[in-house]
């Protein structure tokens, strides 16, 4: 996997991609429609309705939630400009169900990944979230963050706890 | 304890290493040495040996599909549980684990 680590949670996370106070965001097709538009804004989507589209196409596949109140919807298409993650955090949580159950989501993660880039790093990078979001501490870190800032630095802090875990494996 | 264990899941690549990451960190806390083999879509990552496998007290597969190269588990008798379970919990999920291998 060492080629395909190159892309890095904290480098496609942006601050006009973090929401930290979502409202009026009562369910998953509100909450992904809204985290596109700020993938949007961002200039990182070339065609949103396309993006969705691949999204969804994703969520017939399988589950997308996480339990411990965190979704990770994605999707890699053409449609996307460059990569990105929108980060969302509502404070009561909304409903979020899958095609193999569901629950209430409080921190949602949305990835959009251009074609071009090759499926291992894309895959790479969300294992790398999978694995970041088990770490209680990094979740506690993501609810108590009050900036942006505070999320890089959350985020930062647990990419290196996991090389520092992969380098110590048994 | 001496854990060997396999994690995947038909969800896709997030739950597979997501219940690896939660195994790994319960058999930690509890004070278990543990490898994960994790079977995904980017291939097999930190593949076990038979040595690995033979030296285990414990094999546990975190998995809802079925496995490649079961054979070399054959001498064992591992204890199935949904990567669902260490997802929602991990230290709860490893516990039933040792608790089946028991009886």
């Amino acid at each position: 996997m060492a080629d395909t680590q190159l892309l890095k949670i904290s480098e496609v996370i942006r601050p006009k991609t973090v929401d930290l106070n979502m409202k009026n965001i009562e369910n998953k097709d509100q909450a992904i429609h809204y985290l596109t538009g700020l993938l949007d804004t961002a200039g990182l989507i070339i065609d949103k309705e396309a993006y969705i589209d691949s999204v969804y196409e994703r969520e017939s596949m399988g589950p997308t939630f996480m339990e411990n109140f965190i979704a990770i919807p994605h999707g890699k298409c053409d449609a996307v400009r460059e990569a990105g993650i929108a980060f969302g955090r509502s404070k009561n949580g909304f409903d979020y169900q899958t095609v193999r159950g569901g629950g209430t989501a409080k921190l949602i993660f949305l990835l959009a990944i251009p074609n071009r880039m090759s499926g291992d790093a894309y895959m790479a990078v969300l294992a790398r979230l999978a694995r970041l979001l088990v770490h209680e501490e990094f979740r506690n870190n993501l609810y108590a963050a009050e900036t942006y800032d505070d999320v890089m630095t959350a985020i930062i802090n647990g990419e290196q706890l996991l090389e520092d875990l992969s380098g110590s494996k048994s | 304890m001496n854990i060997v264990a396999v994690s995947a899941c038909a969800a896709g690549i997030a739950h597979t290493y997501m219940s690896a990451e939660a195994l790994k960190k319960s058999a930690r806390e509890a004070g278990d040495e543990i490898k994960i083999e994790i079977q995904g879509s980017m291939g097999t990552e930190n593949r076990l040996t038979q040595e690995e496998i033979d030296a285990a007290d414990l094999v546990i597969f975190a998995v809802n599909i079925t496995i490649e190269r079961r054979d070399r588990f054959v001498e064992k008798d591992p204890i199935i549980i949904d990567p669902g379970e260490f997802i929602a919990n991990g230290a709860k999920a490893l516990q039933k684990a040792k608790d089946m291998a028991k009886k």
